[in-house]
């Protein structure tokens, strides 16, 4: 089947992309000035002391070297040892990595099918009162980083008017569903930023959609209003919007890594902020390869959901 | 037929519709009605506001509407939205240009037409199914049962437009609008199509409203003919009377500037002018201030839809019985002998071109479809100052050779020859000399003109590049010269390409093509975007520059009543090679290749052909 | 130290918790009871557990070479010191029961208490101490606690129950270094194993530690001097943003927040049902001028510079007065050893004449600073004013920690830096100014004669006289330092009503000793 060639075919360029982005943050970070020994020694380190640490944490063997025996040991599914806390890597990840999946899904089942409906709900009257609002306040929240929107929040909602926990404090292997209530507000900020820019291109794909020729058709062979939007309307809109989605994944990891900090949520964005600082390039390493490769799959299944909805495509 | 029209209410009944888009008059006052099967066929060019009328029967209208829209006893303008729901695709249904877009790509084409059927029918989804593919066997379509189960873009065009009429016949309608059904497909799927709906006529009594700018086609399917300019219908009778003694000096033009593939050559007519001012027409007749007849009466006072003398063939001019008298047909047009022109070298020669295509894949690693031979191994030649015009469906590569001769596309294999000089095969590659001596036309002109530039500057641009035109006042003289030649004045130089008409971008177009002295001038379907009133002008203006500059056209068309007209030499193309060639006189004459002959029986000519010709498989 | 040279010294709205309670002191009894901790009145509350709560996670768990505050605060928790400082800077008896120089501090034996546990169960002797002691002078494994225990030659155990420590020089402060974060005393069976295993004999066992989220620690049962243990357990969570740290404690979700930037302070001070701390510390941020370096190796530049800044009022503008004006020495206002001094304030004329005598003119400088150590960038940037106003430039070039960490400490010749007060001579002046001491970046003597007489201050065991000679390098220091000290800054933080017994910590740490929760 074609579909099936096309992914295979997916799957091995991610695989190339995730060894050149390996490849690539080992660089850049190694390009930074400072590494983990200064950083964490500090300005009052001596010489000596920085070469001793560097030492025992083999960063003074060459660049190569060090890539070639992580890549081999990635490759045996070791991602090794944090250079801070000189634990292994792999463990650290797991429970982080499920919170963040969580944090990402739970923002994405609901903000893709909300923004949708608010972009078709828009597009149904454009210049409407409804389009205008849903409008205003798209441009608005698109407008603001996640940063000050997640702000915002706190001093709404945990300060001014403590009804939420303005942080939601966990630890990497708690459940971060026992407590919704912890959830809400990084949520919230997700969905917020996802929600501009989601429905306003579905608004300006469903318009489209409205005024081509096989709606009129449809609406001229006497089919009822909300039919021609769910059943004409509706299949045309998905595809492209759903690809647009898989676009945005990108988006959402962004934004998990501020929000993530900001609400002090477990998850890998807070991981790797911290690795960043400390120049702990084993766990950046690892982090950005994780988020690479969900890069990739959400993507890749945004792209294979598409096709398989456009019969165009499919066959 | 008459005289049943009489005594039946009718099917469709207009009175006095007038539709308006903010201050814009689309329609103003029009009245005709359409007896139970018989079939009405609305021309017009674009602007005439024929569309707005066909949809304005189905009440699907942008603007304001007044004015009484009957269908089969139903006052459209005053039914409930629900009320209107049953009338649409049940009472009456419609067919639509470009069959493509107007299909779902989203939805079965079996369940497209299922869904009026349940929508209007109330009957079970089988049972709805059952009936659908029986529409599609009914519209002739091959293995109805597995085609109903296939997406719109995996049926050819004609194919798309049998099920779209499959799905208009689905509620047995009493009415059929048919809104330029036919327009964009090939002329010999056109001819099917044709066919089919005149079987459908005959075999289910529907009437239908038809709508075309093609004469005809008109004359293939319509008992009667209303003419509509300007919004207005300026002449109604018979199919016979409309277009074989048309009583207004519009539907006169009309047919004189439409290019025909039999009878004697004669110049195109032109109408000069362009449509008024909407917004505000004139008080008298409309026509006047591009009619060759006007009078002064004809300005001051707008004439009445009347009885002409010969008995229900309406028209609206003053002059209506003299308008024969009046208009005496244009001048024949001399053949012009090819044979001493073949004597010199030829000016441009395509020797064993070759291009073959790798369509890109749907999404980036998905694998494509198999290469296509768009162009097979031609090999032509174009004596100076004549034309060669190259005629084939779509697909038949003949836009591909069009570009390979102009450096767009190279070519796998062969040689551009022009005069001496191999060209280059990349246009980028040529030198000044060689790229200011092939210019071309293209189809489009809005996406072959700098929407930012004037005028001025784009027929400027070569004269500058090329040289030797002179600069400052002497440039700007020649370009109001170069402007003049294509009927444009000193007053375009500065109006930007969306302040103008399709037919006057065109005519910048071929303005800015001359503007380098070309010797070629390749012509890609240079009017077919066009009215036929333009493009009568535009082939004229075409044919004069060539009398005067000596140049040479490739003259790409799929039109063979314009190729008749402009062509020195024809080369007919199907799959990518040449299937015939020669004189235009020997190859519509007494074409050698059955691909040819059906190809000319195919256009649809005033005269009603009777069956459908072999072969076609649309 | 008294209340009245702290015009700005912010005690807390409410609660026992008086500052002449606090400062004033209690005596000190043979062993540290609560009583060292401070509170009195109510019975401390016993159970709870204390939701601690600061930025940055700590770079590691084994406290001797953790160079983070939060790893230091984490090491008061798990393990003991020997000693620890009552009010005075004094030290009292924690690990150790007794302390005695001999040949004239040349040599210090030291008692070690009997009966201590360990978390793993093993007995704290001799042994554990004198493997701790080893390890500091080890390069290789004693991290950013190197040299910590002071100038030491050689440790060796006489018995279970007693050490003997052989110094290089004669060193009076013994006692009150071995109080220092570095010197936390470690088991000397898996020593080198603590970043993972974290064994101590602390009132707090090592529980979990989720790294870059949270420690989480549980009382010890055994812990060998209950009476200043009230809690059930501490558990560490790591809040970067301030906001969120001030949500978080607003939302009852932590009881205690540290480290935080004077905003938090400022808008938390109010606040019903939490109770805000500011009091002086000797923590200070200075401008570092590097004297082996153009244009400061010149004394005069290097005096020069001292006039340019206006001190109190960027203890105003970048401390929101949180903190008191420096002297350009390391001691704060108050400090037993700090003689008196002449006050140095800004004088632009005499400072444009100094750089006139030193032939230095058109002076064009780039001023290092990072703002992940605030408000240091504030203070840089006034003094960059006030220079300019004299036709000095100095560029202020604001850069990453990190790369500040790695590329302009002791590289560059203009930048600031930070220090956190210390309870000794020997950390606060010895190992910044002698010219082999590990924190003088410059490895220079600024004025001549200074190490002799810094040597002498160290080896110098009668108190009265250490602060004559004291004295006496401070105001050389003043004169010469390639380091100005524009002021030092006030410990902050916040707790919620429930905290007792919290005290702000002086030298950098937090001590939950004593510390309990209401109900």
């Amino acid at each position: 089947m074609q579909a099936l060639g096309f992914i295979l075919r997916r799957v091995l360029l991610l695989v190339v992309v995730l060894f050149a982005v390996s490849v690539l943050t080992f660089a850049i970070v190694n390009v930074l000035p400072g590494d983990v020994a200064t950083a964490v020694l500090g300005d009052m380190a001596t010489p000596d002391q920085v070469l001793a640490v560097r030492k025992t944490l083999g960063l003074d063997q060459p660049l190569a070297e060090r890539y070639l025996r992580w890549l081999l040991g990635v490759l045996q599914g070791d991602f090794g040892r944090s250079l801070q806390h000189g634990q292994p890597i792999g463990p650290i990840l797991m429970g982080r990595l499920g919170n963040s999946a969580i944090l990402g899904l739970i923002t994405l089942a609901i903000a893709a099918p909300l923004a949708v409906a608010l972009g078709v709900m828009a597009a149904l009257k454009p210049g409407g009162v409804l389009d205008r609002v849903i409008g205003g306040i798209a441009v608005g929240a698109y407008a603001l980083p996640e940063y000050v929107i997640g702000l915002f929040g706190i001093l709404a909602f945990s300060i001014w008017w403590p009804v939420l926990p303005g942080s939601s404090l966990m630890d990497p292997n708690e459940n971060p569903l026992a407590r919704p209530e912890a959830l809400i507000l990084p949520i919230g900020v997700l969905i917020t930023g996802m929600l501009a820019f989601i429905s306003q291109v579905t608004r300006a794909s469903m318009i489209q959609v409205m005024g081509s020729a096989y709606i009129r058709t449809a609406v001229l062979k006497g089919v009822p209003r909300w039919r021609v939007v769910m059943k004409h309307a509706m299949p045309n809109l998905l595809p492209p919007t759903i690809a647009e989605i898989g676009m945005y994944f990108g988006y959402v990891i962004g934004g998990l890594v501020v929000v993530e900090t900001l609400f002090s949520y477990a998850g890998l964005g807070q991981l790797v902020t911290n690795a960043v600082s400390y120049r702990d390039v084993p766990v950046i390493q690892a982090v950005v390869l994780i988020v690479a490769a969900a890069y990739g799959i959400g993507n890749l299944l945004a792209d294979v959901a598409a096709l398989l909805m456009n019969p165009r495509l499919r066959s | 037929m008459t005289v049943m029209s009489k005594i039946e209410p009718p099917v469709l009944a207009v009175r006095d519709l007038s539709i308006s888009y903010g201050p814009l008059q689309a329609v103003r006052g029009v009245s005709f009605s359409i007896a139970p099967g018989e079939a009405m066929g609305l021309i017009g060019e674009s602007g005439s506001g024929k569309s707005s009328v066909a949809y304005a029967v189905m009440r699907y209208i942008k603007g304001q509407a007044s004015g009484e829209v009957h269908v089969a006893g139903q006052d459209v303008m005053a039914l409930s939205e629900q009320a209107l729901g049953k009338l649409r695709g049940r009472t009456a249904a419609m067919v639509y240009q470009d069959p493509m877009s107007a299909l779902n790509p989203a939805i079965k084409v079996g369940e497209q037409i299922a869904e009026a059927i349940r929508l209007h029918g109330r009957i079970g989804k089988a049972l709805a199914w059952k009936r659908g593919v029986a529409l599609l066997e009914r519209v002739h379509l091959p293995r109805p049962a597995e085609i109903a189960h296939r997406y719109p873009h995996q049926l050819s065009g004609g194919q798309q437009q049998r099920v779209v009429i499959a799905m208009a016949l689905a509620c047995d309608p009493q009415l059929l609008i048919m809104d330029e059904p036919t327009t964009g497909l090939d002329v010999t799927t056109e001819a099917v199509i044709l066919d089919l709906v005149n079987e459908l006529r005959r075999e289910t009594g529907v009437a239908v409203l038809f709508i075309s700018h093609n004469m005809g086609v008109v004359a293939q399917v319509c008992d009667r003919v209303g003419v509509l300019y300007a919004g207005q219908l300026i002449e109604e009778g018979t199919t016979e009377q409309v277009l074989r003694q048309p009583r207004h000096p519009y539907t006169v033009a009309l047919m004189r500037a439409m290019p025909a593939i039999d009878g004697p050559r004669r110049r195109l007519a032109a109408i000069p002018g362009r449509l008024p001012d909407l917004r505000s027409p004139p008080p008298g007749c409309i026509f006047t201030p591009r009619c060759a007849m006007a009078t002064a009466e004809c300005e001051s006072r707008m004439p009445d839809l009347a009885n002409s003398s010969g008995g229900g063939h309406r028209s609206r001019c003053h002059y209506r019985d003299e308008v024969a008298l009046r208009l005496p047909p244009e001048p024949l047009v001399a053949e012009v002998q090819l044979v001493e022109a073949r004597q010199e070298r030829p000016r441009l020669q395509i020797i064993a071109v070759s291009k073959q295509f790798r369509a890109r894949p749907a999404l980036p690693f998905m694998r494509g479809p198999a290469p296509v031979r768009a162009v097979d191994d031609v090999t032509l030649d174009i004596p100076p100052g004549r034309t060669l015009a190259v005629v084939g469906e779509s697909g038949s590569g003949k836009s591909t050779l069009a570009r390979c001769v102009a450096g767009l596309i190279v070519p796998e294999d062969g040689a551009i020859r022009l005069e001496n000089e191999v060209l280059d095969p990349l246009v980028q590659k040529r030198g000044r000399a060689a790229q200011q001596a092939v210019q071309f036309v293209f189809q489009n002109p809005d996406a072959a003109l700098n929407p930012h530039w004037t005028v001025a500057e784009i027929v400027g641009r070569p004269m500058r590049l090329y040289g030797g035109q002179g600069e400052g006042k002497a440039l700007r003289h020649r370009i109001i010269e170069q402007l003049e030649a294509v009927k444009l004045g000193e007053r375009y130089l500065d109006l930007y390409p969306r302040e103008m008409s399709g037919g006057e971008k065109q005519r910048v177009s071929i303005a800015r093509a001359f503007a380098g002295r070309p010797r070629l001038v390749i012509c890609d379907e240079p009017t077919s975007a066009l009215d036929i009133s333009v493009q009568a002008a535009i082939l004229n203006e075409l044919l004069a520059l060539q009398r005067e500059n000596g140049t040479s056209y490739l003259f790409i068309s799929h039109d063979l009543g314009v190729v008749r007209h402009v062509a020195h030499e024809v080369a007919i193309m199907r799959h990518g090679r040449i299937v015939e060639s020669g004189p235009p006189a020997a190859v519509f004459g007494d074409p050698r290749e059955e691909y040819t002959r059906n190809l000319i029986a195919a256009i649809p000519t005033l005269e009603r052909r009777e069956a459908a010709p072999a072969l076609l498989t649309a | 130290m008294t209340l009245s040279r702290f015009p700005n010294l912010i005690l807390p709205r409410r609660g026992l918790l008086g500052g002449a309670m606090a400062l004033g002191g209690a005596a000190v009894a043979g062993l540290p009871t609560r009583a060292g901790y401070a509170q009195s009145g109510v019975a401390p509350r016993k159970g709870g557990v204390l939701r601690f709560c600061r930025p940055d996670p700590p770079d590691m768990l084994d406290p001797m070479q953790t160079n983070s505050f939060s790893g230091m605060e984490f090491g008061q928790m798990v393990y003991d010191n020997l000693v620890t400082l009552d009010d005075k800077a004094q030290p009292t008896p924690q690990l150790a029961t007794e302390w005695t120089a001999e040949k004239g501090g040349q040599e210090w034996v030291v008692t070690i208490r009997e009966g201590v546990k360990f978390h793993s169960g093993d007995t704290l002797t001799s042994a554990d101490v004198v493997a701790t002691i080893e390890r500091s002078m080890d390069r290789s494994r004693a991290g950013a606690g190197l040299g910590c225990f002071g100038p030491v030659a050689a440790v060796s155990a006489e018995g279970p129950h007693k050490i003997r420590v052989a110094m290089t020089m004669p060193f009076g402060e013994f006692p009150v270094v071995l109080a220092y974060r570095a010197c936390r005393i470690l088991p000397a069976k898996g020593i080198d194993s603590l970043r993972d295993t974290p064994n101590g004999t602390g009132p707090f066992k090592f529980k979990d530690f989720q790294p870059g989220a949270s420690i989480t620690m549980e009382r010890n049962p055994d812990y060998w001097n209950p009476d200043v243990l009230h809690l059930d357990g501490v558990r560490m969570v790591f809040i970067r943003e301030a906001v969120a740290m001030q949500a978080a404690i607003r939302g009852g979700q932590v009881d205690l927040i540290t480290q935080i930037p004077l905003e938090t302070y400022l808008t938390m001070r109010n606040a019903r049902g939490f109770k805000a701390y500011s009091a002086p510390t000797g923590d200070y941020h200075t401008i570092q001028i590097m004297a082996n370096m153009d244009p400061f190796k010149n004394a005069k530049v290097r005096e020069a510079f001292q006039y340019i800044p206006d001190r109190k009022a960027i203890v105003a503008s970048a401390l929101f007065g949180q903190g008191v004006p420096g002297n350009d020495v390391v001691l704060p206002p108050g400090s037993f050893y700090l003689p008196e001094l002449p006050v140095i304030d800004q004088d632009l004329p005499r400072a444009k004449k100094l750089l006139e005598e030193a032939g230095v003119s058109n002076l064009t400088i780039d001023a290092y600073t990072t703002s992940d150590r605030q408000p240091a960038p504030k203070m840089i940037l006034a003094f960059s004013e006030a220079a300019a106003k004299i036709g000095v430039t100095v560029r202020v070039r604001d850069i990453p920690y990190t790369e500040y960490a790695a590329n302009v400490a002791r590289k560059m010749p203009m930048y600031s830096s930070y220090f956190s007060g210390s309870a000794t001579l020997y950390d606060a002046i010895y190992k910044i100014h002698h010219s082999k001491g590990i924190y003088n970046y410059g490895n220079t003597e600024v004025a001549p004669g200074l190490d002799g007489k810094l040597d002498a201050m160290i080896a110098e065991v009668d108190t009265a006289r250490r602060k004559e000679i004291a004295a006496d390098v401070l105001r050389l220091l003043q004169r010469h330092s390639d380091r100005m000290v524009p002021y030092f800054r006030n410990y902050v933080g916040v707790t919620s009503d429930k905290v007792q017994g919290f005290q702000p910590p002086k030298y950098g740490t937090i001590e939950t000793r004593g510390t309990w929760l209401s109900a």
